[in-house]
């Protein structure tokens, strides 16, 4: 265990050595956020709706800029990739670890570090914007508590899926077929190109049965409230229920895989 | 030109190399502009905003703005993808071949799984403008023409403005992406809703409104000035700039030299 409390560790310190792309990242995010508080005030101009309301979208909006690394879809390492590619991943058959450990602490390692240079400046300006375009305080301490928690096991369960899409790179050779379908599937039901607030009920139905939605948008509607604790509690069982379900199907994915590797070139 | 056809078919074959990867991802980027699409809808839609304007309109800013982005995303990757060349040291080979480095720089790489979203917005656009437009006259074929002509202008631009960018920056850039996807985000919407000072930056910084928020005026009827016809033109004043400004990148660079 403490060989890959180690592994996580020095991950984490290769990837804050990335600070200037950070930098980039930061001022990227936090146009983007602009962007989409423009655009979503000018709606609320118009008319109101019931689901959510403008204070609550925009702390959707601003959190969803600030922890973006923490829970971006289509996360991988482009290293894994390449090996699977080249063929060296046979050495990391070689070693001593168990594989899907080893690149499940590595790929959420990139998240947490990425996330760690960027989110308070974000969190910070969009505090101080003038209202209607700013973050608003969480509802309540509890609420706080149950965004972090959530956020949290949020980073856990799209990590299992990117395990998944990753493994399937052993079959394919080519991530970029597979990967851009699930997470464009993933993107539009799980709240990261339109909050889900904002969808139509039929599509909300569909969000509900897959696992999407319970990586960025519970979190994001818990801070503010828009979702009270009483369904916060039943939602963080399902997600908690997928983590599990979908660790296992990727383990046995790759045990699958491993079996009948053939390795790439040489 | 020869050469540029050449780089086509070169691409062709490195992609049908996986071929069952390569379908995929084109299916996947027609569910991506669908799902787009969707979303759009749904979210006016929602706001009850269907009174102010028709799904024509709606339709019309979506399919100029995709028309415009997979076009160039399809031909000109190169231009897009252009600071890994900078990263890699291969800029330095293009530099010293005998040919054209603007061709050299697209042939880098053709963006072949755009290829399905140019296909589906291509046949929205023209379902769209035959709903949209009862009576038609020569100037407004004519404008049409421009506004894809001009659309296009304005993404290869932010394109090359990107490249030249990354000369000073080395690392690609992120941040440019704001100017071409943050762009399409606010003008997938009708622009009537935004603050004037919003409807000002889309005109003066990025000319995203003379492709489709001035034309649709024209269109419809709201107008009859003829300038109006030649608007999307002026997006090559955008154009211009950007080669100017990436002739200025390539006499001042030094190579990375890794």
């Amino acid at each position: 265990m403490s060989g890959y409390l180690t592994f996580f560790k020095s991950e984490l310190l290769v990837q804050l050595q990335y600070r200037a792309s950070a930098i980039a990242g930061l001022v990227t995010q936090f146009f983007w956020g602009m962007i989409y508080a423009l655009v979503y005030t000018a709606f609320y101009n118009y008319n109101h709706i019931d689901s959510i309301n403008i204070a609550q979208l925009m702390s959707y909006v601003w959190l969803n800029q600030a922890f973006i690394r923490i829970i971006y879809l289509n996360d991988k390492d482009p290293f894994i990739v390449d090996q699977i590619k080249t063929g060296t991943v046979a050495y990391e058959l070689c070693k001593p670890y168990d594989l899907y450990s080893w690149w499940y602490l590595k790929l959420l390692a990139r998240r947490y570090a990425a996330t760690a240079l960027r989110c308070l400046p974000i969190i910070i300006v969009a505090f101080f914007l003038p209202s209607p375009y700013g973050l608003s305080l969480p509802a309540s301490p509890m609420y706080l508590l149950l965004f972090v928690l959530t956020l949290i096991l949020g980073s856990f369960l799209i990590t299992t899926i990117n395990m998944i899409v990753q493994t399937i790179t052993f079959y394919t050779y080519q991530d970029k077929g597979i990967s851009s379908i699930v997470y464009s599937i993933g993107g539009l039901l799980g709240g990261f190109c339109i909050p889900l607030p904002l969808m139509p009920d039929f599509v909300l139905k569909i969000a509900n049965v897959l696992p999407f939605r319970y990586i960025g948008d519970l979190p994001f509607r818990l801070y503010s409230a828009n979702i009270d604790y009483a369904y916060g509690f039943q939602c963080i069982l399902i997600q908690i229920a997928w983590i599990v379900v979908l660790f296992i199907i990727g383990k046995l994915l790759m045990k699958l895989s491993l079996k009948k590797v053939s390795i790439q070139g040489g | 030109m020869r050469l540029f056809f050449k780089y086509l078919a070169l691409h062709l074959k490195i992609e049908l190399e996986y071929k069952s990867s390569f379908i995929m991802t084109i299916l996947a980027q027609v569910f991506y502009i669908l799902a787009e699409l969707i979303t759009i809808i749904a979210v006016i839609a929602k706001f009850e905003l269907f009174d102010m304007y028709s799904i024509y309109e709606v339709l019309f800013n979506f399919s100029v703005l995709w028309f415009g982005y997979a076009c160039m995303e399809f031909i000109f990757r190169g231009f897009d993808l252009f600071s890994q060349l900078i990263v890699s040291g291969d800029f330095d080979i293009l530099l010293i071949r005998p040919r054209s480095l603007f061709i050299q720089i697209v042939g880098s790489k053709i963006g072949y799984e755009k290829i399905g979203r140019l296909i589906v917005i291509t046949g929205l656009f023209i379902y769209t403008i035959a709903h949209l437009i009862t009576n038609w006259t020569i100037l407004k074929a004519l404008l049409l023409l421009f506004v894809l002509i001009g659309v296009c202008a304005m993404y290869l631009a932010i394109f090359i403005f990107g490249a030249a960018l990354s000369f000073v920056t080395i690392q690609g850039l992120e941040a440019i992406n704001i100017f071409s996807s943050g762009s399409r985000q606010v003008g997938q919407y009708p622009m009537q809703i935004y603050h004037k000072a919003v409807i000002w930056v889309f005109t003066f910084v990025i000319p995203l409104t003379v492709v489709n928020y001035y034309p649709l005026d024209y269109l419809l009827d709201r107008t009859t000035n003829i300038a109006y016809v030649f608007m999307p033109l002026l997006t090559f004043i955008l154009f211009i700039l950007s080669l100017i400004a990436f002739r200025f990148g390539v006499k001042k660079y030094t190579s990375t030299g890794s």
